[in-house]
């Protein structure tokens, strides 16, 4: 598969970004996501702006009683950062549970928040599209998931969303002229089609958490088929605050890929408060949790299986938030 | 001469460091000067009239030099088969009508790819659908849509029966009546793909000479030059097929690829060298995938475990064509009857067309299936009889000397040793009691144990048939070796050079290895029908056993001794009782030049696989020899089930193999471990997945072959029954396909054991699975 | 939109000072492959998601199939081609030679440089570390044992390693 022709700009500048951005550009991260989809001519932009030299979107630093990592910061450092690991277990799973290692290299923190929503019958060639008509998404007017479907039901499948979602750490959205924080969720349209509530000059450049608790911690749990490559099935981030008798003060639990953007679990928190893990009540949560989402047969496992998974998932996330360090890696 | 140098060592593979160092040339690194990119039509249609193409605003776009399509063909069919109940049912380029999706409709040659890629959307076709069939089951119906009005019907009135194999021996129906328990489960498998690296790939290029030269990635160079001559109407003297590395094939690179035809075609339209290499997205819906099956089984045992009668039907969907479907069919009867007795057996095997894609043979071709379905109905008679696993297969296993009903002797079979030996390496009985008592419990990670067992065949009588090799002396006294035979990755270019280092006691290093070109070197059967070893092998060691001869006489001459007295090592000959007076190679060769009038040393040799057996056996009836040697395995696989997601692990897969003289261990070993694990991607993950006739998931992201994270520990025992032991170290069977089948067969076992869910389809996903453990809850409760 | 004009850039690749005109949606594979027929790269999938296209670049192993041409430039990119020093395999090229996990060998210079990166960063690592860093890069011949047998015998683990 070819790439489709387009302009390349290279700027080392973010002002010189933002100039370039102004045209309907699209931002060039990592490309681990977009290069395939312009492979498959499900983006064809004409020009392309290229972040990889703008290095000052490439640090983790302390800021403030938080921890700002530029958006440019590959996952491979985010997966050997000390203090991504020491104070944001959840990130540092999720991070590691990107594609495989020698993607962590390349592939960004900006790039994999910013990450398109997939779905089987989206994320296929131009000769694939000859076979079975476009879908909503890629610009037709069916829905091979969901027969009649008006509404695309592509899974949001980045890692990193959902865990920071979960540690409630806020996005840097910037543009020439202007700059805007927003939380995680914020940056989610719900919207198949198009994901994001960014405009289109609009660049994310980076995100702020701010340092946990002592007695608060996190973890993030993943399904996927294979326990390497491929994409979360289901997800789930769990950020927990206990007190020094183990009692949960605090729970905030996060979903992925159960949609097209993560979903915070409403109430959860407030079902576990003031219990311990064994106190809990595991039969409501398994009710609560994922209640609200639909999900289709659009990934390798059913829509009914993930639904089914996502009480499991984000039991064993909440589960690992209150072990040591966040638990063992991997669902 | 009685200690083996080299044959039965573990030799590294002689092609390791060209691999190693990226210097090897696989059919997608050939490169020519002028080289055209070219690139197919596809059929987005599974079943459609053409009613017109035009190619003229392709061939008008500046850079395209070639445009091909059937009108540019003499419209000869081919087949995998081609015999009077089967002829030849597919064009290698679309006349009138497309039976799948990806169907080759037109080719395109042009300066490079976009160009080509540009060509092929502006070839306009008009197509008019017709009604389409994907289901086997549905289309075994007499008023199903028929696929191929014209072609000859082998089962009236069933329009879509493409191939019928019929066998029978006893009286099924008293064995059941006499029977203390008769069970009958149907068992589904599900369609794969290869998953070979090397997408499929060729370079054709007519010379100016009149000659078609042709680099393809494939498994065996002279059924390619057979097929491409016959279709392209050329004689096999105007086709040369040359070798490339070949990055993996496991059966699916056999037979015609009619993107072959269509680089020759278009090279020979435009006399410059065209390149079609695949998209991974073309190899996993246009080229063949492999053969699903349906087995239903009827079995009835005596009270003490004893197989009294089996009645097996299996229902294969062969796609639009043929391809091998009409072969599986037979080979399925033989995976069922070979391992174990059955005194009264009744067989049918059914090969249906539907507008699926075409298959081809995968690694064990229909032993995964066939077995998978077999053992899982011992376990469960075993279960319902309170009989150990082992204990029921001891029961019935064929003993050495057994003769088949097809009238092959199994000779001295390993496969009791082999159960005997699994079973007690893996501490099987008390471990499956303990897997039973798994089931109990309230855990949330079950362990199970489970065996599987295989019989497969060793080379058969396939075109072309038998293989000669010629081995030349030079000047130094080093040896070449001449071979018809492709090393697919297996190692048979160094299992060869050892065997004639052996015969020449002389060190692998100095034989260089020729292979594979069918101008250059002489007739090989191929790298398919696991016999390569053995029949290829033994000719090699004639071909270097003659050379021998030659060059003892030479040296016997020269040093005026008698032959019966000389000793060769190192390149040089001794007179045995005064090692002073020698000679070496190298001068020997010079010497039968000098005095036989220029006669330099060259052996030949020849060898066929049952000899006196005129031609392979029917696919129709079964009659007819299928091979000389049975080899046979046991597999033992542990298992770890998640209840709570039903996703399931495999730990460890145990393995004891009669595969008769292991000329190379460590190959042995290294075909085992990519058995096991093609076995765990088939029994737990992969699936092709088509949604009327169209492949949903045509990318290695979505066709789960497994990763190195899911790595399954092997071990291994050799069972190397008499026949098989040195001095009969040339007496080799299959060890490259059948131990898929054990694997896929344990696993399902195991899991069994571990949980109680008896899964009758492949893949288990956790989803299925997960649905099983929820019902099986639900009884109990 | 028309091919947009190439660009020269200067690259380094096994050590060897390379000045290249290249148009900006070329790929790095399609670079190594085509225009300086570096064909020990393989093409496997195309879409990132089997490793046989991997190359490293500054010493750490990237799919080259997922990076632009240009993206490389002024960096320093190794294939398998610049491993052995003339003809002496490398330690790890050895390794996979002398313990059988090399079959078909379509996926193995991917697969070295992935366990060269490895051994340069992790000297002596456990069969998990290995397990996990070729995680990326599949194999279908071998089942992967013998790739971890020979990684293990390189590393230092195996005393291999220096």
């Amino acid at each position: 598969m070819r790439l489709p022709h387009f302009d390349l700009h290279q700027p080392s500048t973010l002002e010189e970004a933002f100039s370039l951005m102004e045209g309907g550009a699209l931002a060039l991260a990592g490309g681990t996501d977009l290069i395939p989809l312009m492979k498959y001519g499900l983006e064809v932009p004409s020009t392309l702006v290229s972040l990889k030299r703008v290095d000052c979107l490439k640090s983790i630093a302390r800021r403030d009683g938080g921890v700002f990592i530029g958006a440019m910061t590959s996952l491979a450092e985010l997966a050997s950062s000390r203090i991504i690991s020491e104070n944001f277990a959840a990130l540092f799973q999720a991070a590691r549970s990107v594609a495989a290692p020698p993607i962590w290299n390349v592939a960004t923190v900006g790039g994999n928040i910013c990450q398109d929503s997939r779905c089987l019958y989206y994320n296929q060639s131009r000769a694939w599209r000859l076979e079975k008509p476009a879908c909503l998404k890629a610009g037709g007017n069916v829905c091979h998931a969901v027969p009649k479907g008006k509404k695309c039901f592509s899974v949001y499948s980045g890692d990193l969303a959902p865990a920071l979602a979960a540690l409630g750490a806020m996005a840097r959205v910037e543009k020439k002229g202007g700059s805007r924080s927003v939380s995680i969720l914020e940056l989610f349209s719900s919207n198949g089609l198009r994901p994001f509530t960014l405009e289109k000059e609009e660049i994310v450049t980076g995100v702020e958490i701010a340092l946990p608790a002592k007695s608060t911690n996190s973890s993030y749990r993943k399904m996927r088929a294979r326990p390497s490559v491929d994409y979360p099935l289901v997800s789930a981030a769990a950020c927990v605050t206990r007190d020094g008798g183990g009692k949960i003060e605090k729970m905030r639990l996060v979903l992925g890929a159960v949609g097209p953007s993560p979903a915070l679990v409403y109430g959860a928190g407030r079902l576990f408060e003031g219990n311990t893990l064994e106190e809990a009540d595991w039969e409501a949560f398994s009710e609560l949790v994922g209640k609200d989402v639909r999900m289709v047969d659009n990934l390798s496992y059913p829509g009914s299986y993930r639904k089914e998974m996502v009480p499991i998932i984000a039991a064993r996330a909440v589960r690992a938030a209150c072990g040591p360090g966040g638990g063992e890696e991997n669902a | 001469m009685d200690e083996l140098l080299h044959v039965g060592r573990s030799i590294p593979r002689k092609d390791g460091p060209i691999k190693a160092t990226g210097r090897a040339k696989y059919t997608v690194d050939v490169a020519l000067p002028g080289m055209l990119a070219g690139k197919v039509l596809r059929s987005p249609h599974p079943h459609a009239r053409i009613v017109s193409i035009d190619t003229g605003k392709a061939a008008r776009l500046p850079g395209v030099r070639a445009v091909v399509t059937a009108e540019d063909s003499l419209k000869i069919k081919h087949g995998f088969v081609e015999t009077p109940r089967y002829p030849a049912d597919q064009y290698p380029i679309a006349v009138d009508r497309v039976r799948h999706v990806g169907e080759d409709i037109a080719g395109v040659a042009a300066i490079d790819e976009e160009t080509a890629e540009e060509a092929l959307s502006l070839i306009e076709v008009e197509y008019e659908l017709l009604p389409a069939v994907f289901d086997p089951e549905e289309a075994m119906r007499p008023d199903a849509p028929e696929i191929h009005p014209n072609n000859p019907k082998v089962d009236e009135p069933y329009r879509n029966i493409g191939g019928k194999t019929a066998t029978s021996w006893g009286d099924t129906e008293r064995a059941f009546a006499e029977s203390y328990l008769v069970r009958e489960d149907k068992f589904y498998c599900q369609m794969r793909a290869h998953g070979y690296m090397e997408p499929q790939a060729t370079v054709a290029h007519f010379d100016y000479s009149g000659k078609l030269n042709v680099w393809t990635s494939s498994m065996g160079v002279f059924l390619k030059r057979a097929k491409l001559a016959k279709t392209l109407g050329i004689p096999h003297s105007s086709v040369r097929v040359l070798k490339t590395y070949v990055g993996g094939a496991f059966g699916g690179k056999i037979d015609l690829f009619h993107h072959e035809y269509i680089a020759s075609l278009l090279s020979m339209k435009c006399h410059l060298p065209v390149k079609i290499v695949y998209s991974r997205e073309e190899v996993f819906k246009a080229a063949r995938p492999a053969q699903p099956l349906i087995v239903r089984i009827k079995t009835g045992v005596a009270k003490d475990g004893e197989i009294l009668g089996q009645e097996i039907e299996a229902i294969n969907d062969s796609g639009a064509y043929h391809g091998s479907g009409v072969v599986v069919i037979f080979l399925a009867w033989g995976f069922a009857m070979a391992p174990y007795r059955a005194p009264n057996l009744k067989y049918e095997g059914y090969s249906v067309y539907t507008n699926n894609l075409v298959r081809a043979p995968q690694r064990g071709h229909g032993a995964p299936k066939m077995r998978f379905a077999v053992e899982s109905q011992f376990d469960m008679i075993a279960e319902e009889l309170g009989m150990d696993p082992v204990e029921f297969r001891l029961r019935n296993v064929r003993k050495p000397g057994d003769i088949l009903p097809n009238g092959d002797s199994v000779k001295k079979f390993g496969l009791s040793e082999c159960i005997e030996r699994v079973a007690e390496r893996t501490d099987f009985r008390n471990r499956h009691e303990a897997g039973k008592r798994e089931r109990e419990t309230g855990a949330t990670v079950k362990r199970g144990i489970g065996i599987g067992t295989t019989a497969y065949f060793g080379g058969s009588l396939i075109y072309p048939n038998s293989s000669s090799a010629i081995v030349k002396l030079n000047d130094d006294g080093s040896v070449s070796l001449l071979t018809g035979a492709l090393d697919i990755g297996q190692g048979c270019e160094t299992i060869l050079c050892q065997i004639a280092a052996e015969e020449l006691r002389m060190p692998v290093e100095e034989v260089q290895i020729y292979a594979a070109d069918t101008e250059t070197t002489p007739v090989d059967i191929g790298s398919w029908i696991s016999g390569l070893t053995y029949v290829t092998g033994n000719a090699v060691k004639k071909a270097a056993g003659q050379a021998m001869e030659k060059l003892l006489a030479a040296a016997a001459r020269e040093l005026d001794a008698d032959v019966e007295d000389l000793v060769a090592r190192d390149k040089q000959i001794f007179v045995g009782h005064s090692p002073e007076r020698k000679i070496s190679y190298a001068r020997a060769v010079a010497a039968s030049i000098a005095r036989d009038r220029g006669d330099s040393i060259i052996g030949e040799g020849h060898f066929r696989t049952m000899k006196d057996v005129p031609t392979h056996p029917s696919l129709a009836s079964t009659k007819g020899r299928w091979t000389e040697n049975y080899s046979s395995y046991a597999q033992v696989a542990e298992v770890e089930v998640d209840t709570e997601t039903g996703a399931v692990k495999i730990v460890k897969v145990t393995t004891a193999h009669d595969c008769g003289f292991p000329v190379n261990p460590a190959l042995v070993e290294g075909q085992i471990d990519g058995q096991v694990s093609m076995g765990q991607g088939h029994i737990l993950s992969e699936e092709l997945r088509v949604e009327n006739g169209c492949v949903i998931n045509p990318s290695f992201l979505e066709y789960k072959i497994p990763c190195s994270l899911e790595m399954v520990e092997t071990d291994y025992i050799d069972v190397i029954t008499e026949e098989y032991k040195r001095g009969h170290h040339y007496n080799t069977k299959e060890v490259g396909e059948g131990y898929v089948s054990g694997t896929v067969a344990s696993v399902a076992n195991a899991v069994f054991n571990a949980t109680g869910v008896r899964m009758k389809k492949t893949p288990i996903n956790p989803y299925d699975m997960l649905a099983e453990l929820k019902r099986i809850r639900k009884e109990v409760s | 939109m028309k091919k947009p004009g190439k660009r020269l850039i200067s690259l380094q690749i096994n050590g060897m000072e390379y000045e290249v005109a290249v148009r900006s949606d070329r790929t790095l594979l399609e670079l190594l492959r085509e225009d300086l027929m570096l064909t020990g790269t393989k093409e496997g999938c195309d879409d990132g998601s089997c490793g046989s296209c991997t190359v490293l670049l500054d010493g750490s192993p990237v799919r080259s199939c997922l990076l632009l041409a240009v993206e490389a430039e002024n960096r320093e990119v190794t294939t398998i081609e610049g491993l052995a020093e003339n003809e002496k395999l490398h330690p790890i090229q050895q390794a996979f030679v002398d313990h059988g996990a090399i079959q078909c060998g379509y996926c193995s210079p991917g697969m070295i440089l992935t366990a060269k990166a490895l051994l340069d960063e992790n000297p002596a690592p456990s069969e998990q570390d290995i397990l996990h860093a070729i995680s990326g890069n599949f194999c279908r011949c071998t089942g992967y044992n013998k790739i971890v047998t020979a990684i293990r015998a390189a590393s230092r683990n195996g005393k291999g390693g220096d």
